[in-house]
């Protein structure tokens, strides 16, 4: 076992923003290792068994402190929604995994640059809603959170990434608070992570091999990151991350697009 | 009508209490999270010997 420790710190940071604003590890993480030299399949299956794992803990520990409450018995509203997000997001990450595995080329440019505009101007505009309607009222609508899910999903089939920004800031544009809304995107990111990982164990009976080097440093600094993240939810109000979430989504969006030009 | 759901609520709460309160954990919390360290560095032991 190899423990690269600029991979570790990365993971710790990358993992502390995703568990508290919802969105940004995979997005974030994976052109970096790119970057570094890693090939996609060293990179994607680490990604997703890092974030399953993660993103159960951290979900865990949303609820433990209160950031959330899950029910299974019998299911309450936030389990019900993050079910849903899951489902899309399933069916999203098969399409993709599959569409990548046979190789059907989309046109890649044009499809991040949807999803960067995309998340760009979900960011800003949940940021003027802030500060245009100062919410108050924290009763969210469900057609909404299934509309901005399936949308979600979508982007994840095409392959332009983007599931947790759209699922987060789909939640904050429905109405659900952003305490709760980081964690039911957490764990509905869990859920869709695992599904991806077997469907890269199906990939990989048929011959391809997937390489888990960077797994004991990704999972050595994203770990501790999701375990301490949502006491740092539960402590700061909401209304700094009322803030928090759609600037730093808007930074993911214009970061996605000067990665383009 | 629309439907609309009850999510936050507890989370709400909680954020009209003075930080000192939100500061503070159950100890079962504190329980979980040596539970969950446990985990994390056998999981780090389980890498050590198969990858």
């Amino acid at each position: 076992m190899e423990l690269i420790i600029s991979i570790i710190i990365l993971a710790f940071l990358f993992e502390m923003v995703d568990s508290t604003a919802g969105m940004g590890f995979g997005t974030s993480l994976a052109p970096i290792l790119f970057l570094f030299g890693y090939k996609p399949l060293q990179v994607v299956p680490v990604l997703l068994i890092s974030e399953t794992i993660t993103g159960f803990i951290d979900s865990f520990f949303a609820h433990e402190f209160k950031n959330v409450h899950f029910s299974f018995h019998p299911f309450n509203d936030s389990t019900k929604i993050t079910l849903i997000i899951a489902f899309f997001g399933c069916f999203g990450i098969f399409l993709s995994i599959i569409i990548s595995y046979y190789g059907i080329q989309f046109p890649i440019y044009f499809i991040k640059l949807y999803v960067a505009i995309l998340v760009l101007i979900m960011g800003t505009l949940s940021l003027m809603k802030v500060r245009l309607m100062r919410i108050k009222q924290y009763r969210s609508q469900l057609k909404m959170v299934i509309a901005f899910s399936v949308l979600a999903g979508f982007n994840k089939g095409i392959g332009g990434g983007g599931y947790g920004p759209v699922v987060t800031l789909g939640q904050l544009f429905s109405g659900v608070y952003e305490k709760s809304a980081t964690a039911i995107a957490s764990f509905a990111e869990a859920v869709t992570s695992l599904v991806g990982f077997f469907t890269f164990i199906l990939i990989s009976i048929s011959g391809v091999e997937i390489d888990l080097m960077l797994l004991p440093s990704i999972f050595a600094g994203g770990f501790i990151a999701a375990l301490f993240a949502p006491y740092l939810v539960r402590i700061f109000p909401n209304k700094i991350w009322r803030y928090v979430i759609p600037i730093y989504a808007s930074s993911v969006g214009i970061i996605l697009l000067f990665n383009l030009f | 009508m629309k439907k609309r759901l009850e999510i936050g609520t507890e989370a709400k709460e909680l954020d009209e209490k003075p930080i000192i309160e939100r500061i503070k954990i159950k100890k079962y919390s504190i329980n979980k999270i040596i539970v969950a360290l446990l985990f994390y560095f056998l999981m780090l032991f389980l890498f050590s010997i198969y990858l």
